[in-house]
C-alpha cells in the first residue's frame, strides 16, 4: 500500500534511476560510435600523402617519357638515363592539383663509385658526389595566389646547398634553363621548407607544409645509358600538398 | 504494487541493455560496411586511386568499377573528382567526396551513374586516358 507521505519519493527514486541508466546508455552509444567512426577516419587521413607520392612512383617507372623502351615495349621500371636529361615535366602530365611533386632519380652504383674512390684518396678534400637528376612535376593549381613557381624560387634562394638554382629544372610555367646532371644528391636532407611556406601559401590556406612534412617515398630502378651500359639506382618522389 | 513496477522497468531496462550490447557490435559493423562501401568520400578515393594508377600501364589498360545501390552526380575538373550520392531516403546526408588524381582527364560531368571504366592506352607512343560513366 502507498501512502501519500512516500508516494512522491518513490518516483522520483525511480526516475532518478532511469535517468541515471538512459545517460549511460547513450554514453555507451556514443563510445562506441565514436570508436568505430575515427577508428576509420584517422586511418585514411594519414596515409594520404603516402598514398600519392607510391602512386607517382609506380606512374612515373612506366611512363614512356621516361622509361626504356625495347621493341616498342616500356620496360617498367628501367629510367632511360637519355630521356632523363631531356625530360620536360609538362610533357609529362603527371602530378596531383595543387602540389608540390619533387622527383629525384639516382645513380646508386654511381654513388658507390665515388665514395669508394674518395675513400681511397682519402675522403676529406675529395668530397663524393653521386650522378643525380632531381625535377619538379608540373600540375594544376586552383588555389589563388598559390605559386609553386614562387615556392620553388624561394626555396632555392633560401637554402645554401650549393646548385639549387639547377635542382629545379622546370616548374609550372617556367622555361628550361640548363643541365642537372651530376648534382649532389645529398643536398635533400633536410628541407627547411618552412621559410618559404609565409610568402607562398595564402593567408588561411592549410596545407601539410604547416609541419615541414613533404613525405617522400621511392622505389629501387635501372638506369640505362646511351652506351648501354645498366645501372642500379632509386626513384624517389617528395609530395607536400595544400588541401 | 510500485516496488514491482519499479522492480519490472529495471528488469527491462538491463534486458534492454544486454540485447543492445549483444546486438550494436554487429549493427555498427553493418553501418561501418555499408558507409565504406557506398560513401562518396571512400568511392570516390576509391576511383581516383584507380584513375592514377592507371597511368602505371605499360600498354594498355581498362579498368570496371562498379558501385551497387547507391547513384552518384560525378564532376571531373582540374585533376579532382567529386562525387555527390543520390540516396533514396531522405535522412541520409548526401555529403560529397572530393579526391584529387594525377594524370590528365577532360573535364567532364555525369549525372545519377554507378558504373565506371577507366581506360589508358598508348596511341603512337604518347599515353591517352579516358573516363566514362554511366
Amino acid at each position: 500500500m502507498i501512502s501519500g507521505h512516500n508516494k512522491g519519493l518513490i518516483l522520483t527514486t525511480t526516475t532518478i534511476i532511469v535517468s541515471l541508466v538512459a545517460i549511460g546508455v547513450i554514453a555507451l552509444l556514443t563510445y562506441l560510435f565514436l570508436s568505430k567512426y575515427l577508428d576509420v577516419n584517422v586511418f585514411v587521413k594519414s596515409l594520404t600523402s603516402d598514398r600519392h607520392a607510391m602512386n607517382l612512383v609506380n606512374i612515373l617507372i612506366s611512363n614512356e617519357n621516361l622509361a626504356y623502351i625495347k621493341d616498342g615495349i616500356i620496360q617498367r621500371g628501367v629510367l632511360d638515363a637519355t630521356k632523363i636529361d631531356n625530360v620536360d615535366p609538362r610533357m609529362l602530365g603527371i602530378g596531383y592539383p595543387n602540389t608540390l611533386s619533387i622527383v629525384e632519380v639516382i645513380d646508386v652504383e654511381d654513388c658507390k663509385n665515388q665514395i669508394q674512390a674518395a675513400t681511397s684518396v682519402g675522403g676529406v678534400s675529395n668530397k663524393p658526389t653521386c650522378k643525380a637528376w632531381i625535377f619538379v612535376l608540373s600540375s594544376p593549381i586552383s588555389i589563388p595566389s598559390l605559386s609553386i613557381t614562387s615556392l620553388v624560387k624561394c626555396l632555392g634562394e633560401n637554402i645554401n646547398a650549393g646548385n639549387w638554382e639547377e635542382l629545379f629544372r622546370y616548374t609550372g610555367g617556367q622555361t628550361p634553363d640548363g643541365s642537372i646532371g651530376g648534382l649532389e644528391a645529398t643536398v635533400w636532407q633536410p628541407l627547411d621548407i618552412e621559410k618559404c611556406m609565409a610568402s607562398t601559401t595564402p593567408l588561411g590556406q592549410p596545407s601539410f607544409f604547416s609541419s615541414s612534412a613533404i613525405v617522400f617515398r621511392g622505389l629501387p630502378t635501372l638506369i640505362r645509358y646511351a652506351d648501354g651500359s645498366i645501372h642500379i639506382g632509386r626513384i624517389i618522389v617528395g609530395v607536400g600538398e595544400w588541401t | 504494487m510500485a516496488s514491482e513496477d519499479f522492480l519490472g522497468t529495471i528488469l527491462i531496462i538491463f534486458l534492454t541493455l544486454v540485447v543492445v550490447a549483444a546486438m550494436l557490435p554487429k549493427l555498427l559493423d553493418m553501418i561501418a560496411e555499408s558507409f565504406a562501401l557506398t560513401s562518396a568520400e571512400s568511392v570516390s578515393r576509391q576511383l581516383s586511386n584507380l584513375i592514377t594508377i592507371s597511368g602505371a600501364s605499360t600498354d594498355q589498360i581498362k579498368i570496371n568499377y562498379a558501385v551497387e545501390n547507391v547513384k552518384y552526380d560525378v564532376s571531373i575538373s582540374t585533376r579532382v573528382l567529386t562525387m555527390t550520392p543520390k540516396y533514396n531516403v531522405q535522412y541520409a546526408e548526401a555529403k560529397q567526396g572530393i579526391q584529387p588524381f594525377a594524370i590528365p582527364l577532360p573535364d567532364s560531368f555525369y549525372g545519377d551513374v554507378n558504373s565506371f571504366t577507366i581506360t589508358k592506352k598508348l596511341v603512337e607512343g604518347e599515353s591517352q586516358y579516358d573516363f566514362g560513366a554511366q
